[in-house]
């Protein structure tokens, strides 16, 4: 099928951006973005038609024309899902809309926000490792992103308005700029990637790479009917080092699991995904999947550094030094638009405040079992 | 009188195992405390001369005589008192000030299980310098998958 856009020839049934054939006009959408803009409705966002997240302490408003994103985003942060704030509290928010036209190269994603950022600038930040890079066939006052080695820019943006190219994967980039945009408003707030845990009310932390067995140690010890803050990302208040609940939809990798987790997945039917990462796993709502394992904010007591798998748990308690700060792994959102220093202070501040261990997973079970009895211990 | 010093309470810490952080958030100045600066830091908790500084510096490592204790002890204030991290108040000679003057010479030796002195370093650095020393890593995690 072929459409004609303000004199742009768009064929949608080839693959890729390149397929906007220019006709009469010799540029393509993204060096001409007024023209497309020229579509979208600039009424300003209304805020009731938008689903309203409240994250920690502030909100994420997502008016999505997109049904994929607004779904998505649904599923994933059900348990964030709050009544309507009022007004204040949400212009104190982030409010993203997302305006979709048939047959348009580009969708419009507008951001409204008590203080802008350069979009650009900050998803270079967020994704460091994805091989983004500023292209610069922009039109003037724009700035465009797009991937090394390919010409054309899967997005464009100027202020809070932001172009993405309809083709393109781009509901997960846009989703992630505007939750962490909320989490980066929040300076009192440290986010880990870390799962969190909360034993006899006090508050654990686990660190560790990706694959490292976080989440299924969380899930293990929420089985146990302690409390859960999440699998993915812990929020951490500063000053007082409080953790406070972060649960987004749980992801169970297929592989070992405490048996109560197991249970727990054999007698109900969650979806399965499979990721990027070739792992196929069961997507649940916390309160769905571990009813009896609510959460709220708990004083942070332990960090727990996980490291290699052996046969039975073992875990090493140490003082933390100045290098060990670095596998907290902060948020790359926690330090944006701040002194790096006085974020970095502050987490070393939260490292020397806790009891920190090193912990060589065994069986979920048989770990989360260690992790209660070192917490009973003191 | 003699002249004694004493933490500014606006100096953020973050004590970890060799070495202490301080930051003063109202300047975003960032300085990393080696070993004996950060004993000498704990010992400003409560006013403390010099003398009193490097008396405790002579307990606390093996290796270095007091005089020479003393006068790195100074040395540290004085760093420590440009950057604004501690504040210099004059006060009566103490009963614990005399005992300190009256201490011996050395202690060096005295008990071979104390750490092996080094004299006390203030590094300041710059975010730049700060991340990268941290060399913190950026995580992005997956949210949308």
């Amino acid at each position: 099928m072929v459409g004609l856009v303000r004199g742009v020839r768009f064929d949608s049934d080839a693959t890729g951006p390149s397929a906007y054939l220019e006709s009469s006009v010799p540029c393509p959408w993204w060096q001409q973005p007024a023209e497309l803009l020229a579509r979208f409705s600039d009424q300003p966002a209304k805020l009731c038609s938008a689903d309203w997240y409240r994250l920690v302490d502030r909100f994420l408003g997502i008016d999505s024309e997109d049904r994929t994103l607004r779904q998505r985003f649904g599923m994933l942060y059900s348990e964030f899902l709050a009544p309507f704030p009022s007004p204040s509290e949400a212009t104190e928010g982030v409010l993203c809309r997302i305006q979709v036209r048939e047959g348009a190269p580009a969708h419009l994603v507008t951001f409204t926000a008590p203080s802008e950022i350069s979009i650009v600038d900050f998803m270079l930040a967020l994704f460091p490792g994805r091989g983004y890079v500023e292209l610069n066939q922009a039109a003037d006052g724009w700035r465009s992103l797009g991937v090394v080695g390919q010409p054309f820019p899967f997005l464009t943006a100027r202020g809070s308005q932001v172009l993405v190219e309809a083709r393109e994967a781009w509901q997960p980039l846009i989703a992630n700029c505007a939750l962490n945009w909320v989490m980066q408003m929040q300076s009192e707030l440290l986010f880990f990637h870390a799962a969190a845990v909360a034993v006899r009310g006090q508050g654990v932390l686990l660190a560790g790479e990706k694959g490292a067995g976080k989440s299924t140690l969380s899930l293990a010890l929420a089985a146990q009917d302690h409390e859960f803050f999440g699998d993915e990302i812990a929020a951490v208040r500063a000053g007082k080092f409080e953790l406070t609940p972060f649960r987004r939809a749980v992801s169970v990798r297929s592989g070992p699991q405490a048996p109560r987790v197991q249970e727990k997945l054999k007698n109900k039917s969650f979806v399965t995904e499979t990721f990027p990462d070739g792992t196929v796993r069961s997507r649940a709502l916390a309160r769905e999947f571990l009813p009896a394992a609510g959460a709220s904010p708990r004083p942070l007591r332990w960090v727990f550094f996980l490291r290699g798998f052996e046969p039975r748990p073992r875990a090493e308690s140490f003082h933390p030094r100045l290098e060990d700060v670095r596998l907290l792994a902060p948020l790359a959102c926690t330090f944006w638009g701040r002194p790096f220093a006085g974020r970095i202070t502050e987490v070393a501040k939260m490292l020397s405040s806790v009891n920190c261990y090193f912990l060589y997973p065994g069986r979920p079970e048989d770990t989360a079992e260690m992790v209660e009895r070192i917490v009973r211990s003191k | 009188m003699s002249l004694v010093y004493r933490r500014c309470a606006t100096i953020e810490m973050a004590p970890l195992q060799d070495e202490t952080i301080l930051f003063d958030p109202q300047k975003n100045q960032f300085c990393l405390l080696n070993r004996t600066a950060a004993l000498l830091w704990n010992q400003l908790a409560t006013p403390a001369s010099p003398q009193a500084l490097g008396v405790k510096l002579c307990e606390n490592v093996s290796g270095v005589a007091l005089e020479d204790a003393v006068r790195d002890a100074n040395s540290a204030l004085q760093e420590m008192r440009s950057l604004d991290m501690v504040v210099e108040e004059s006060q009566p000679v103490s009963e614990q000030e005399n005992k300190a003057a009256a201490a011996p010479q050395t202690i060096a030796g005295q008990a071979t299980q104390l750490p092996v002195y080094e004299p006390p370093r203030l590094t300041v650095m710059d975010d730049k310098q700060v991340m990268s020393v941290f060399q913190v890593p950026v995580v992005a995690g997956s949210w949308w998958g």
